[in-house]
């Protein structure tokens, strides 16, 4: 039996299909703040995703030109202000290399502890906003929870619930109050049960792995490529990790895990990152016991002494306006979304002649076009929260 | 229509202490003209009448019902999320001599407070601006949300409330009734997503109609059991049969189709658009999805009418399921209407811990779920459901119990031995304290 | 490789090369015709192996304008940076993104923000200021009506500051 001539049943005259744009952003529920993604669609299957970004643009870098060393600090609290800590942190240290300042062991020690709280703090953050925008409602209430009770604990520390501006050049800016660490330890406590909810209500169900397994594979070549670090390289299956690779401050002394994922897929991103948060309270932990330690030691020591001013000072008072030497350095931090890196050019003076700030989230979204591609448009917003982006931080 | 209200309606009150007392209202026209002959009323008029009141009855009853579960939502989410939900529209304060019973008071705000905040929430959106988007279809924009509701409402019709107070008691194809009513959501929701000129809009309408269209299958073949089993359509002999037949005056039917029970819950979930089959509305995909261009009381109505379509569905799933009015005492018809109203309420309960506990299904995920598992398991059961009943015809119901718990456990081997077990977390690290 | 070594290995291939003084990390001065040659041979040397371009961004000094290009590589642990010296006025330079596809956004955000032209890139349009802006903001002497830059000249406001001895001298 042949077909009449004029009916065609193959691919060249298939039904006539268009492509369908959709723009998704900039004021959306789940882009993680001004992010504008411009979708061509085929039916439900991505094309191709095109991010706009610049809608939170502040030209920090451009401030950064005119503002004395000490001034700049609020200003990185505002790249990514989830984690403000870190950021705060990484600029610091670039200054500190700069102008060749050494940092007493009690403030490296608080450093690190307060970096550590923040990741924890931002990690629960990322948990939160996956779960909604995967579906799930409760996990983001129990996680903003949590979440609610470091900010109250940073806010007794610093008065400041989100942009902390506590960390100092040469240092931080006060000493722990009194029962600060006695807080943080009941807090600990009451976490480590509130974890076990948080890993099992989400991890391993049916219908979050359906979602999650599979979807919006990264591979590693693709990620190293790209430039991708932090917890969507380690998801991949590179095993690097700033802390522990290109050691900074007292991470040396201090003893922790670095999780790899397996296969760069969105569940491994998320338990990556779930991972990071255990190792976090076991580095807490571990800076509580150095402080002890220091404390110690504290009445031994003479204050005013080499020894004191070494160990038990929580801040080397530069002066408000720092004068510094002419030079350059590109210093970098694992913060919570990749490494942060402060590339500050100096040409002596008390103002930078050049800041860039390198951030994670920015080489870990130029990677989403190519991830995306032949997906369907459900995948595009669980992926995107797995890359876990701060508007703040991309756009500086 | 009973002797005793026959009689009763030649009472000087024309019968209402009467029908108050025993909770029946159902008025056979034929009689009522023959027992009133003075007063000359067309048949089809009191008919009419009559129906037009239960009809409001009812539908006041929904409409109340599906308030006091907006509220239940709200509060039972925030209990969930380990916050308090509404608290301030409706506060629960005692007064004078009540003060001293402090903690009973506390206990009593955080589980009824803000118990009007519905009330206050109706009133918002209906002050709100009616906006009609310029390039929308405007009377398929305006009729769409009218006639969701009229959809999801026209199913009351056929349910037991109490003995006597269906509205179409004698409606011998009840049960198809409501599904014939209910089916109709998926062109008004199409309608919704086309006439708003929105890209969004109309992706969210057409996943709805296509999700709807999936699951009514599976729906409907999980209830063949229950019909197949009672021998009738007719919604009343679906509740006498759990009442009375079976070895022991009556066993609900989710004793003896567990399977059925199940596939019904799932399939309900996702006729009503609830989480974890909300993909049309997914709000972190599509911003609301085919009501996103709807404002005001537009956007109630869609709104009320996905809560009164879920209760229609927790009261399908009471009646056929859990046995509908009867209990204890159930022969005054007040206190089957309580008994109607707990079992729903379970099912409702049921309803919104799911909602808030699991994440969403994508698209395709949801629809291979409906085809793939869903309807064939359905068919399995309606065939075992035919074994049971010929095993039942030639032995009795001595060994029912065998019967019901076999499949149970066939299906618990084929559980056992498809799925993994869930690897548990690595919490070791929490025991370590320094 | 430790520093040293990636320092004399680099120096013994390519003897031209000169270190930037100033800076605290390994940053070779390449000249423009030579980048990308020295490019690929990071990437494809095996005892080189950088896989990643960290970060690319540009310096303006006022006579002249400088490409940084840091890069790294996870397989051999080192770190490099690369600095090219472009004319101010006309800064045009060749991509590197058929290299590292990484550098596509940080070039674009170089060229949005210092006006520098990348020769072959795949999409060079304005990434972070609005596609019709004019002008090249980092540039130093940009003006906006907008902008105020804090005083030069320090001493006015340190006479409000008080100076606190530095107690590690």
């Amino acid at each position: 039996m042949t077909l009449a001539p004029n009916i065609s049943l193959g691919k060249e005259e298939g039904l006539k299909t268009e492509e369908f744009v959709v723009n998704i952003g900039p004021q959306h529920p789940s882009t993680h703040g001004l992010l504008r993604l411009v979708a061509t669609l085929d039916g439900e299957i991505i094309k191709e995703v095109v991010p706009h970004i610049g809608y939170l643009h502040r030209s920090t870098e451009k401030i950064a030109e005119n503002r004395y060393y000490h001034s700049f600090v609020p200003y990185t609290d505002r790249t990514d202000y989830i984690s403000a800590m870190l950021m705060n942190w990484g600029y610091v240290m670039a200054v500190e290399k700069v102008a060749g300042i050494c940092n007493p062991m009690r403030a490296e020690v608080i450093r690190v502890l307060i970096g550590e709280l923040n990741r924890l703090a931002s990690h629960l953050l990322f948990y939160g906003t996956f779960g909604m925008d995967v579906g799930a409602f409760t996990p983001f209430l129990w996680a903003f929870r949590e979440r609610e009770n470091i900010l109250r604990l940073f806010e007794s520390l610093c008065g400041q619930r989100l942009t902390y501006n506590y960390y100092r050049i040469g240092g931080v800016s006060h000493d722990l109050p009194k029962d600060w660490v006695g807080n943080l330890q009941k807090w600990l406590a009451h976490f480590k049960q509130v974890y076990k909810e948080l890993y099992d209500i989400l991890t391993y169900n049916v219908i979050f792995l359906r979602r999650t397994k599979g979807v919006g594979i990264l591979s590693k070549e693709q990620a190293i490529a790209w430039g991708c670090t932090g917890p969507v390289l380690r998801a991949s299956g590179v095993d690097w990790d700033l802390r522990r690779d290109e050691t900074y401050s007292v991470y040396k002394e201090l003893k922790f895990e670095v999780p790899v994922g397996e296969n760069g897929d969105v569940w491994d991103r998320y338990w990556v990152r779930m991972q990071e948060m255990l190792q976090s309270i076991s580095l807490v932990e571990q800076c509580l016991a150095k402080l002890k330690e220091l404390d110690d030691k504290l009445p031994r020591l003479q204050r005013g002494s080499a020894e004191w001013k070494e160990n038990a000072m929580f801040v080397i008072r530069t002066q408000s306006v720092l004068q510094v030497e002419p030079g350059e350095a590109y210093v970098r931090i694992e913060a919570a979304r990749g490494e942060l890196g402060y590339y500050l050019v100096s040409k002596g003076g008390a103002k930078p002649w050049k800041l860039k700030i390198r951030s994670g989230a920015f080489c870990n979204l130029s990677v989403l076009p190519e991830i995306t591609r032949g997906k369907l448009i459900a995948d595009l917003i669980a992926i995107l929260a797995s890359l876990d982006i701060v508007l703040g931080e991309i756009d500086r | 229509m009973t002797l005793d209200a026959l009689l009763a309606l030649n009472r000087w009150d024309g019968g209402l202490a009467y029908f108050l007392a025993t909770g029946t209202l159902n008025i056979d026209p034929i009689n009522v003209h023959l027992t009133l002959p003075w007063l000359h009323l067309p048949i089809v008029l009191a008919w009419v009448i009559s129906m037009f009141v239960m009809s409001g009855i009812v539908t006041s009853l929904v409409s109340v019902n599906v308030m006091a579960l907006v509220w239940l939502e709200r509060k039972i989410s925030g209990l969930i999320q380990n916050r308090m939900g509404p608290m301030m529209v409706g506060i629960i304060k005692p007064k004078g001599w009540a003060t001293k019973h402090h903690s009973f008071w506390k206990w009593m705000s955080v589980w009824f407070g803000g118990w009007l905040q519905t009330l206050a929430d109706g009133v918002k959106l209906l002050l709100k601006e009616d906006i009609i988007p310029t390039n929308a279809d405007k009377w398929v924009f305006i009729s769409a949300p009218i006639l969701t509701f009229t959809a999801c409402i026209m199913g009351y019709a056929v349910i037991p409330f109490t003995p006597n107070f269906p509205v179409l008691k004698d409606l011998n194809i009840g049960f198809l009734f409501i599904f014939a009513a209910g089916s109709y959501t998926a062109v008004s929701i199409l309608m919704a997503g086309w006439s708003s000129n929105n890209k969004y809009s109309l992706l969210g309408g057409m996943r709805s109609a296509a999700q709807i269209i999936s699951y009514e299958l599976p729906l409907v073949l999980s209830l063949i059991g229950v019909v197949m089993m009672a021998g009738s359509l007719k919604m009343e002999d679906l509740v006498n049969w759990q009442r009375t037949v079976g070895a022991h005056h009556g066993h609900w039917f989710i004793l003896y189709q567990p399977i059925g029970f199940l596939i019904f819950v799932i399939s309900a979930v996702a006729e009503t658009n609830r989480p974890p089959f909300d993909l049309p509305e997914a709000e972190s995909e599509l911003v609301s999805g085919f009501n996103t261009e709807y404002s005001g009381f537009r956007f109630s109505v869609f709104f009320l009418s996905e809560f009164a379509s879920m209760f229609g569905a927790c009261a399908l799933a009471a009646t056929l399921f859990l046995g509908g009015w009867s209990g204890p005492g159930s022969e005054n018809g007040f206190i089957a209407f309580l008994w109607f109203l707990a079992k729903t309420y379970c099912m409702v309960l049921i309803f919104m811990w799911i909602r808030w506990t699991f994440p969403r299904l994508r698209v395709d995920q949801l629809m291979a779920f409906g085809w793939k598992i869903l309807t064939p398991a359905a068919l399995i059961n309606v065939l075992w459901t035919g074994v049971e009943i010929a095993l039942v015809k030639a032995h009795g119901y001595q060994h029912q119990y065998l019967y019901i718990w076999i499949p149970i456990l066939l299906y618990c081997l084929l559980g056992i031995f498809v799925a993994k077990p869930k690897p548990r977390g690595d919490f070791s690290i929490l025991q370590e304290t320094s | 490789m430790t520093q040293e070594e990636l320092q004399s290995y680099i120096l013994q291939k390519y003897p031209g090369f000169k270190l930037e003084p100033l800076a605290h990390d390994l940053t070779f001065l390449v000249p423009a015709e030579q980048y990308i040659p020295f490019c690929t041979f990071l990437k494809e040397d095996p005892s080189m192996a950088f896989q990643n371009v960290m970060s690319l961004t540009a310096t303006d000094y006022l006579d002249y304008m400088q490409v940084v290009v840091h890069i790294n590589s996870y397989s051999q642990k080192h770190r490099i940076a690369i600095k090219v010296t472009l004319d101010r006025e006309n800064p045009k330079i060749s991509t590197i993104t058929h290299l590292w596809p990484g550098a596509n956004w940080h070039e674009r955000e170089t060229y949005d923000l210092y006006g520098v032209l990348f020769d072959k890139h795949p999409d060079l349009r304005r990434i972070l200021l609005a596609d019709d802006w004019e002008g090249y903001p980092m540039r130093k002497g940009y003006t906006h009506w907008n902008l105020t830059p804090m005083p030069d000249d320090v001493t006015e406001v340190m006479k409000d500051y008080p100076t606190v001895p530095n107690p590690l001298g």
